[in-house]
């Protein structure tokens, strides 16, 4: 017998779609997606800035805590400088900093969470090392479908008290699974590829207002690096300059020299020695050159003094080919600091 | 009797042979004062860890220390856990494990007094933050007598 019954579902299309999408979350064990970071470009130290992260959070077969992690400078001190909250449909909580006997459930035991994200991200889109990973964790643990949560941050900047620009990034990830690869089983929406865990980057944060001068710049590839860079005048300190950052003059010079001037606690200012050989950076390696100084000597500091910062540029033996901040000739500035 | 002329010659052997064992005295060897005494250079400095013995710039050529009768002087100065002359101790003679200087009108600076002879010649590693300097960054400088 024919059957009668022809039923046509009305947008049997859209109900198909429909079912894979709910097929896909469900599939979906955990993941974690930052839709966006809302930070300010600039700062001045010691301020608290508001950081507000949205994540898009799901935990559909485990029960398991968020943890968010952010990159900052050491001498920022973020275990103490950062607080967190976090507003969701699912709840609304703190968060704390993440014990550092806790091990990162990826790692197989062997690191805890700050290790374990500086071994997978290092420093990020920064360039000088001095970085730790902060890592927080939520005060409960979920179980919950596909949940935007807002996370709201204050952090107060340059604890150290100096200027800075550095790019900070984050980390969103949940105690349950840890930094666990991607295994494909998590829908994509391009650009956003997200699943246990996700990494932003933000760009460079300006932090000014220090009455030391000098910067610490994270962000830039560096042209010249002191190091250490945390010195005073009678530490040995050592001025290194790469010749293929950024187009300059003296790429392919034989030898370049160190012209700096230097001023003390009171205003003094101290000229660098008359003899070029003092000042003269030989090559260590193609284009990279280097020269260590006792700043006391090569300034003539008397004991009673102590040096507050050190202006200098990169010159030919002539004088005339001068490279200094970002390759202009303006001079860089080192800061003489101990925090 | 048999006996006899057996027993007696047995009994004077086991005396003897006795007899002649000596006890003997091991007398403890006495371990040697460490005498520092002299004039000594830097054949090695590294600063956080990095060699910077032969970094351009640096030279420990001119630079010594002179121990003598509980003091030092430092001659051509360069960075170091004292930035003028003064007075030493060691914390024991024949088993030091610490140095303390005392530079002249300044705070005690102690630090651990490591002695290795290397290649047959003894060497003092010391490990500091310069004086002064930022405390931060750690210096060892391997001395070695030059006379």
């Amino acid at each position: 017998m024919k059957s009668n019954l022809h039923i046509k579902i009305k947008g049997s299309f859209l109900w198909k779609i429909c079912a894979v999408i709910v097929l896909v979350v469900v599939l979906t064990c955990c993941s974690t997606d930052i839709l966006s970071v809302d930070q300010p470009t600039t700062a001045t130290v010691g301020q608290t800035i508001p950081i507000t992260m949205k994540v898009l959070y799901t935990n559909t077969n485990v029960t398991a805590n968020m943890v968010v992690a952010v990159l900052l400078p050491v001498g920022w001190n973020g275990a103490k400088n950062l607080t967190m909250t976090y507003t969701s449909p699912i709840g609304n909580g703190t968060f704390s900093v993440m014990p550092g006997t806790t091990t990162e459930p990826a790692s197989g035991g062997l690191y805890n969470w700050p290790t374990a994200l500086m071994k997978k991200f290092g420093i990020v889109n920064n360039y000088i090392k001095d970085m730790e990973w902060v890592v927080f964790v939520s005060d409960k643990a979920y179980t919950n479908p596909t949940t935007t949560v807002t996370v709201n941050m204050k952090l107060t900047v340059a604890a150290d008290g100096g200027n800075a620009n550095v790019a900070l990034a984050y980390v969103v990830a949940e105690t349950n699974d840890g930094l666990k690869a991607n295994d494909g089983n998590i829908e994509t929406s391009p650009p956003d590829t997200y699943e246990f865990y996700e990494l932003y980057s933000t760009p460079c944060l300006d932090v000014s207002g220090s009455a030391s001068g000098s910067i610490e710049d994270f962000c830039d590839a560096p042209l010249t690096t002191v190091d250490p860079f945390k010195a005073l005048t009678d530490d040995f300190v050592t001025v290194n300059f790469d010749a293929t950052i950024l187009k300059n003059n003296l790429l392919g010079a034989a030898n370049v020299y160190l012209k700096a001037t230097a001023v003390d606690e009171a205003g003094n200012i101290y000229n660098g020695p008359v003899t070029p050989a003092k000042s003269l950076m030989t090559q260590v390696s193609s284009n990279k050159y280097q020269v260590t100084i006792w700043p006391r000597s090569y300034f003539n500091v008397p004991k009673a003094h102590t040096l507050s910062i050190m202006k200098y540029v990169i010159t030919d033996v002539t004088g005339n080919t001068v490279v200094g901040a970002n390759a202009t000739t303006e001079p860089i500035i080192y800061g003489f600091t101990c925090k | 009797m048999k006996f006899t002329k057996f027993f007696i010659p047995c009994i004077l052997l086991i005396v003897m042979v006795w007899a002649s064992c000596k006890v003997e005295r091991v007398n403890p060897v006495n371990e040697s004062v460490k005498d520092i005494s002299g004039t000594w250079k830097v054949i090695k400095a590294t600063r956080n860890g990095t060699d910077i013995t032969a970094y351009n710039g640096v030279d420990f050529s001119q630079f010594n220390i002179v121990f003598k009768s509980g003091t030092y002087t430092l001659n051509n100065r360069l960075p170091f856990l004292a930035d003028t002359s003064g007075t030493y101790t060691l914390n024991d003679p024949q088993y030091p494990m610490q140095i303390t200087f005392t530079p002249t009108g300044e705070p005690v600076i102690k630090t651990d007094f490591v002695y290795p002879i290397v290649t047959g010649v003894r060497n003092i590693d010391l490990t500091f933050s310069a004086n002064p300097g930022c405390n931060s960054n750690i210096y060892i400088y391997t001395l070695q007598k030059v006379n």
